[in-house]
């Protein structure tokens, strides 16, 4: 079967998935204890308006119908509107705006605890038993180990306090301002808008966060590099390599490494798309206000429309991130066949 | 000649100095721009002056929009003086109010400040009044508006015509709710939506923008008709966990912190690049409700004397409160302590009250104070005999009040009383309290709550507090006439002495008779700041920034 093709069957099977999702994510956000509607008039209201903003959201209606509704709409861009975060606003635009702060956190992680994780996990490897892999196996164990919003705590005190280098809260100073929302990534509207001092201010203030949230995601990166590196070193095609006279290096980047990325792949992609997800506790200690930060807003404040929003793109998220990494797995190894 | 010399340089050099020293110290003082990040735990809710209730929405108000009459936080009497207006009269029936309007005021769109404007958003409350929030602060207790209408006398002068007297009119005018927006900016029939509107006062800030859940932002208004605030901009930047609002305090993320916790005080007094500012107690009174449909007097005064008040000062509230004594805090005209007792932790009146009540189960006891473990009183509870079960409703996450939970349940286990965790969110507590989503104040049987006032009167704490004419905020659901007909009383007196007299007959009822609440305590946290702000006036209303300045 051609990339092409396997691609499309993916892209098919996902629809089977976001069905099964959003039916999921529609019933248990009915029945979670709570009144959106209450919510949405603030503390203090009469009746009358409690059946206008009812009627307003559609939730006189039958449950089957609500889903239908709800359904429909989604797929036509119309997400509703939020309850409770900023009133009256579109969920997508919402949605989107939140999860463009996510990604930019999540790929700036990935690709420094990647770089990091797989070459320090080489390192390990190859020294084995000796004190460098002692040390970086140890790192390693820390990283797994120590909860990750205490880590925060850690990096704001130390880097944000102590030694105030680095900004300790939020994702940009206050009041600097915003590019012009064009694509909801602040960087790119950034760059289109010719604000570049913007993406400076931006960056600067993920420099915790991302060291945070690197550091918790390097453990595994490095532990599954270890562990396969040390497998694949044992091969034959290994020692074969080295018999006919490759350098150690070669050995090491192209005949070892190559083969032992498919289970470190799989971590990263992993780690990929729980990242996006929100990284609940890292945005509520540096105050992000990503995805996972909407998600506990809406899970508080009973906002359906958010909650089922954001669970429909984390769910489109998680499977594209995972298409994408067994299409990586096909580039390490071309033996891979779709 | 040589030693003339000497003298002159010696001279030159001290006024040399001394100039030198003089101008930096004068540089340093010296106003500078800047953005001033005030912290805050939650964004505003509302933009419409006509329809917020929420502390976080008031606050954005009170930066851009101002009243007819304002509390001059500058006097330690705070009296309420005239803002947006140069001075009022009352006819003699007390029923019509004239004020003369200050000319040259223009709101942040442009358009003139007049009399059109004031009718404007007088007509606008009387008409919204229905479906806003704020409807019991525009109605008389039996739901009957306050205003009968708005006439425009000539340009600057315009008159509120009442349907009868209203002697709280004035404090009233002070609150937000009457201060004045631009006509040409808001719709007159509907509220403004947070999302896509914008908020147009006369105020010295501006009201830019608010990115949910992140910041307000709020430039000066160059135009201001007084002083034009010194700093750049002003950021009420939203930061949701406490931990991480503390921290930025002390990163220097934020310039000053809404309201710092007990615990925190002594941490921001050892940082360097805080300062703290002592602070006069509140005007917010923070107090343990009882359910007065579910609970009998001789109960409720028998917790009185159970709570530990001593240990709420000293030890959860670290010593930043004084001890609550009455409905109506101290500061706010007809507080009054003379000639009433007030129940004060003593456990053998506790438990004497109790017994004398007859209180099934007491019969056997004996009314001492004796509260070593094991004592008979506590063993009610050990056993599994209480004399009463009672839930405690608090808003989870407020450690003030996770603490109370734990005293009171070691107090109240002393008079035989089970205290059971009814822990939840804020809004499933204010849900209970005003009775809805199908929910209702029988839910709550005990519970911890702030009043914040919304002007200064004695009427906005026992009139709303403890009325049983509507839903109001009387979680506790006290249903006494008498206190209900002073209340009422109190509203139509104009004369001082009579009002005077009748608020003393409330809060000497109240703390004698009724029971209300525990008293808890008025809290007066310093406030902490960055070591460069200057004229912050601390005040018990309101949180003011057009007088700061940055050094």
């Amino acid at each position: 079967m051609s990339m092409v093709k396997y691609i499309i069957r993916r892209f098919v099977t996902l629809l089977p998935v976001l069905f099964g999702v959003i039916t999921l994510t529609f019933i248990l956000s009915r029945l979670m204890p709570g009144d959106p509607v209450a919510a949405y008039l603030g503390d203090r209201w009469t009746n009358e308006e409690y059946l206008r903003v009812q009627h307003l959201l559609g939730l006189d209606r039958p449950m089957i119908e609500q889903f239908f509704v709800y359904l429909g709409n989604l797929f036509i861009g119309n997400w509703g509107v939020s309850v409770t975060v900023n009133r009256g606003a579109p969920v997508w635009d919402l949605v989107l705006d939140r999860f463009g702060r996510t990604f930019d956190i999540t790929i700036l992680s990935i690709v420094i605890s990647s770089v990091i994780g797989i070459k320090t996990g080489v390192i390990s490897a190859t020294n084995r038993n000796n004190p460098k892999d002692t040390v970086l196996r140890g790192t390693a164990l820390v990283g797994v180990a120590v909860p990750v919003f205490w880590m925060g705590m850690i990096l704001r005190y130390i880097l944000g306090y102590l030694i105030p280098i680095f900004p300790g809260l939020n994702y940009k100073t206050p009041g600097i301002g915003d590019p012009p929302i064009i694509t909801h990534f602040r960087i790119i509207d950034s760059i289109l808008s010719g604000q570049i001092y913007l993406i400076w201010d931006y960056l600067y203030h993920l420099v915790l966060p991302v060291a945070c949230l690197s550091f918790i995601t390097l453990a595994g990166i490095i532990r599954q590099t270890r562990s396969s590196m040390l497998e694949v070193l044992e091969q034959d095609y290994v020692r074969t390599a080295r018999a006919k006279g490759c350098e150690e290096k070669d050995v090491i980047n192209t005949h070892a490494l190559k083969n032992a990325m498919i289970p470190t792949i799989t971590v990263i992609g992993l780690n990929f798309g729980y990242l996006l997800g929100g990284a609940i506790l890292t945005e509520s200690t540096f105050n992000l206000n990503g995805i996972g930060a909407l998600i506990i807003v809406a899970i508080i404040n009973f906002d359906y429309w958010i909650l089922n929003a954001v669970v429909f793109c984390i769910t489109i998220a998680f499977v594209i991130v995972n298409l994408c990494t067994d299409l990586v797995y096909g580039f390490i190894d071309p033996r891979i066949r779709y | 000649m040589k030693r003339s010399i000497q003298y002159i340089a010696i001279g030159l050099i001290a006024v040399i100095a001394i100039v030198s020293i003089s101008s930096v110290l004068i540089y340093m003082e010296t106003p500078k721009g800047g953005t001033f990040v005030f912290g805050v735990m939650y964004g505003p809710d509302e933009i419409d002056l006509h329809n917020m209730w929420d502390s976080a929405s008031i606050d954005v108000a009170n930066q851009v929009c101002e009243g007819l009459v304002d509390v001059d936080v500058n006097d330690p009497e705070y009296p309420i003086v005239p803002k947006l207006a140069t001075s009022y009269s009352f006819s003699t029936d007390f029923k019509e109010v004239t004020f003369i309007l200050r000319q040259g005021v223009n709101f942040h769109d442009g358009e003139v400040f007049d009399a059109a404007a004031v009718k404007w958003n007088f007509d606008r409350v009387n008409n919204l009044r229905n479906i806003s929030v704020l409807a019991e602060l525009w109605e008389w207790p039996d739901g009957s508006p306050i205003l009968n209408r708005t006439e425009v006398v000539d340009t600057y002068t315009v008159r509120l015509v009442l349907n009868k007297p209203y002697a709280v009119l004035i404090p009233l005018l002070s609150s937000w709710s009457a201060y004045m927006m631009s006509p040409e900016a808001t719709n007159a029939s509907e509220f403004l939506d947070i999302s896509q509107d914008t908020l147009v006062g006369t105020g010295p800030f501006t009201y830019l923008s608010y990115e949910s859940e992140v910041e307000c932002l709020m430039p000066p208004n160059r135009n201001y008709w007084g002083n034009v605030p010194a700093i750049d901009l002003l950021v009420f930047s939203v930061i949701t966990d406490a931990d991480a609002r503390n921290a930025a305090l002390l990163t220097e993320d934020i310039t000053m912190i809404d309201s710092a916790e007990p615990a925190m005080v002594q941490t921001f007094d050892n940082a360097p690049n805080v300062a703290l500012l002592e602070s006069a107690p509140s005007l917010s009174i923070q107090y343990l409700h009882f359910n007065h449909e579910l609970m009998p007097p001789e109960m409720r005064k028998a917790m009185s004397y159970a709570f530990n008040y001593t240990y709420l000062i000293d030890e959860i509230m670290q010593g930043y409160a004084v001890r609550m004594t009455s409905p109506i805090p101290d500061g706010i005209k007809y507080y009054s302590t003379e000639n009433i007792t007030l129940a004060d932790y003593n456990i053998a009146t506790a438990r004497a009250a109790l017994k004398d009540a007859g209180f099934p189960g007491t019969a056997s006891l004996t009314a001492n104070s004796d509260v070593s473990a094991g004592n008979d009183w506590e063993k009610l509870v050990t056993d599994g005999t209480p004399l009463a079960t009672y839930n405690f409703s608090y808003n989870i996450g407020n450690p003030v009040r996770e603490d109370i939970l734990i005293l009171i349940t070691a107090n109240f286990k002393q008079i035989g009383v089970k205290i059971e965790d009814a822990g939840m969110t804020w809004h499933e507590y204010l849900y209970r309290g005003y009775e809805v989503a199908g929910l209702h104040r029988n839910m709550l049987e005990l519970g911890w709550i702030g009043w914040i006032p919304d002007y200064a009167d004695a009427s906005n704490f026992v009139g709303y507090l403890m009325t049983n004419r509507s839903v109001a905020s009387n979680f506790a659901q006290i249903n006494d006439p008498v206190l209900q007909l002073w209340m009422e009383e109190a509203l139509e007196e104009t004369d001082e002495t009579a009002r005077a007299e009748l608020y003393h007959k409330i809060q000497k009822r109240s703390a004698e008779v009724v029971y209300p609440w525990i008293y808890g305590y008025v809290s007066h946290v310093p406030r902490c700041m960055a070591p460069n702000v200057r004229g912050f006036v601390d005040n018990p209303f309101k949180d003011l920034f057009h007088s700061v300045y940055l050094v």
